[in-house]
């Protein structure tokens, strides 16, 4: 699921300043799950924005799509931002350019900040545990990812700065490499420790440019 | 007022525990409505004349469903499942284990107890020992609570600060470290909130309890909170879940006849599902449509009230979506306050139109303070703190007044510990406003029902 924080509240007080009519738009899909940009956490930032924003001369109004990063979802939008001057998204950057492509020319702005990819561990608590490299080795790493949870993705680890069974960064922060020994040894795997892992294909990555996926029994787009 | 509404239950009760006291109480209930006697090893007294089913050797592998309708997994394997309403633990008694160093040959010492977690009879016990222990040693005790409610406690707690014992009663668990010496010597570090800061003790010997092989554990699978402390708080042995009982008691020091009114007291609690049928009041419901199955309610219910549903009637993404079992909801609303998709809506709407409230409470708090408040800021009462959600909050500060949210104390809160919850919201409300340059107006306040309108009175003014 993809994780996102709320924006400093005075940073987004500052973007929706001279907007009289401001609609805030939540989406019902990962931010709910945590509780960042769901139907209630809309509420809450239009009734803050509301306090800020002299009323009654500026109306902050809510809405919550099922999901803002499908057209489906947000086609009711259009209709839906007759009455409005902006719209302050706070779904993931995926919804807010979806949103923002629909209603091309209409201002949308960000109120969240996405951050990463990740669950919740225990209620409250989200943690990264993959950065989409396109290329998975977590069947080498006994199912726990370094190149997302080591915190210089190290393939071949672990490095000096792993004291205690802890990252260098944080004493907050488990050292994957340590989590990937602990797995390996309780798998009877350990060998696969002794396996040097080759300089992997970035290009799949972030480094090969934006990325994109066409299934072609799905995709309508004519071939011959 | 109200929402009611019938229900079919099974009235069948297990009793899970094979001392004589869980015999006593199948042998109470099996007069009332139909009752299983288990446990994982058959009694080592003869049985005779027990009129229900008894299962002797299996153990308790899973529970599933809510009070009323229980399915237990017994295993090891083959599974067995057995269906039940409601659920009675009684764990075997037993004390800790506290080994007292010998009285006549330890002198000249600097002894650290440290007596937490304790039941009443191992209380008195560690009294009476340290109490002698200080005549030739220097005694120091680290408590959480200074129990005297036994016989002759009083005395033995005064006795003891005659004899020089110093006692701690903290919160803060205590850090024991040994230090490499001969002889050793070891450290304890604890939090004094008389002091209000860490002390540094060093005693010859740290003396605290170890639990007792012989007391029976309660169940994993059943998901209590492992603190039995904090199970055995609501007499007669209520714990957060409904439907499943603890038999209190852990240390066994009753008397048979406190036995006796505790089995009685088990007994009818129980005996409101035995006619198969109970009319219960609905608090709170899942709009399906609108629930993204995000288990936050799942996750946090304080009575583990919620479950998933997977039917085609859910007209969600999901054709699935949490569930309030009404037999097993307690009314507390932190599923309400909580959920990001304000799919849950309370069904009793009297105790939420109230406009222009600026004091939010909790209706356990606040007492009768509700009705005799003299205003002029009008009162809006929630179930619980938890329930005072972020929303409601907002809705008040837009009166423009100091927003007051008011909670139970600690270990008062009826639905486990939301009036942490509820502070820290107000704390993280508090942070927004300030980010967005606006004053910090929500203040959290702590009531007990016993308290008055002065009480609260001056709280208030104390937060201005």
């Amino acid at each position: 699921m993809i994780i996102g924080e709320l924006k400093p509240l005075n940073e987004i007080a500052a973007k929706v300043q001279g907007y009289k009519r401001i609609l805030v738009a939540g989406c019902g899909g990962c931010v709910t799950v945590c509780q960042t940009g769901g139907a209630a956490q809309a509420e809450t930032l239009a009734r803050l924005l509301a306090l800020t924003l002299d009323e009654p001369k500026t109306t902050v109004e809510w809405i919550s799509p099922t999901r803002q990063c499908e057209w489906e979802f947000i086609e009711p939008l259009r209709e839906q931002v007759q009455n409005f001057d902006v719209v302050l998204s706070i779904a993931c950057g995926v919804g807010v350019q979806a949103v923002a492509e629909l209603l091309a020319g209409f201002p949308v702005l960000p109120g969240l900040n996405t951050t990463f990819m990740g669950m919740p561990v225990q209620p409250g608590q989200f943690e990264e545990r993959c950065q989409a490299c396109g290329d998975c080795i977590l069947d080498l790493t006994a199912g726990i990812c370094p190149v997302a949870r080591c915190s210089k993705s190290l393939l071949n680890g672990p490095c000096g700065g792993s004291q205690n069974g802890k990252c260098e960064i944080s004493p907050d922060t488990p050292c994957a490499w340590q989590l990937i020994y602990e797995r390996l040894e309780l798998m009877g795997k350990l060998e696969n420790l002794e396996k040097l892992v080759l300089p992997r294909d970035w290009s799949r990555s972030r480094d090969g440019g934006p990325r994109r996926m066409v299934r072609e029994d799905l995709s309508l787009d004519d071939e011959e | 007022m109200g929402i009611y509404n019938d229900y079919q239950v099974n009235p069948a009760v297990l009793v899970w525990g094979n001392h004589t006291r869980a015999r006593r109480l199948a042998q109470a209930i099996s007069q009332q409505q139909p009752v299983i006697w288990a446990a994982p090893e058959k009694p080592d007294y003869p049985i005779t004349e027990f009129p229900g089913r008894t299962i002797w050797g299996r153990d308790l592998a899973y529970l599933r469903g809510q009070v009323g309708r229980f399915t237990i997994g017994l295993g090891p394997t083959p599974m067995e499942e057995l269906e039940v309403g409601q659920i009675i633990l009684v764990p075997f008694p037993a004390r800790p284990i506290l080994d007292y160093p010998d009285e006549t040959s330890t002198t000249g010492k600097n002894l650290v107890f440290i007596l937490s977690e304790l039941g009443r009879g191992t209380y008195a016990e560690a009294l009476s020992q340290l109490s002698a222990l200080a005549v030739t040693n220097r005694v120091t005790v680290i408590t959480d609570d200074v129990q005297v409610n036994f016989f002759e406690g009083e005395a033995l707690y005064t006795e003891a600060r005659l004899r020089g014992v110093v006692f701690i009663r903290t919160d803060h668990p205590p850090v024991v470290t040994l230090k490499n010496s001969t002889p050793p010597v070891y450290e304890v570090q604890v939090f004094d909130p008389a002091l209000g800061q860490e002390v540094l003790l060093t005693g010859d010997a740290v003396i605290s309890p170890i639990p007792s092989s012989e007391a029976g554990g309660l169940p994993d699978c059943l998901n209590l909170s492992t603190t039995t402390d904090e199970l055995l708080t609501h007499y007669p042995g209520l714990t957060h879940r409904e439907g499943i009982l603890v038999f209190p008691d852990r240390e066994g020091v009753m008397t048979q006849k406190e036995e006796q009114l505790v089995i009685r007291a088990m007994a009818s609690q129980v005996a409101r599902l035995a006619t198969g049928r109970i009319r219960t009041e609905l608090y709170y419901q899942v709009e399906a449509e609108r629930c993204a199955l995000c288990l936050t309610c799942y996750r946090l219910c304080p009575h583990q009230a919620i479950e998933m549903v997977k039917d085609d009637t859910c007209k969600n993404l999901y054709r699935e979506a949490c569930h309030i079992d009404p037999l097993a909801c307690r009314g507390c609303g932190l599923c309400y306050a909580e959920c990001p998709a304000r799919a849950i809506t309370p069904l009793d709407q009297t105790e939420r139109t109230s406009p222009g409230s600026v004091i939010l409470a909790c209706k356990n708090a606040v007492g009768a303070v509700a009705a005799q408040w003299p205003g002029p800021e009008k009162i809006r009462l929630f179930p619980c703190a938890g329930a005072i959600g972020l929303n409601d909050m907002l809705e008040a500060v837009k009166t423009g007044s100091d927003v007051y949210v008011i909670a139970c104390f600690q270990a008062q809160c009826q639905h486990q510990h939301q009036n942490q919850r509820a502070a820290a919201r107000c704390r993280l409300l508090n942070r927004w406003l300030a980010r967005m340059g606006l004053p910090e107006k929500i203040k959290f306040i702590k009531l007990s029902a016993a308290d008055r309108v002065e009480t609260l009175a001056a709280r208030m003014r104390d937060k201005k």
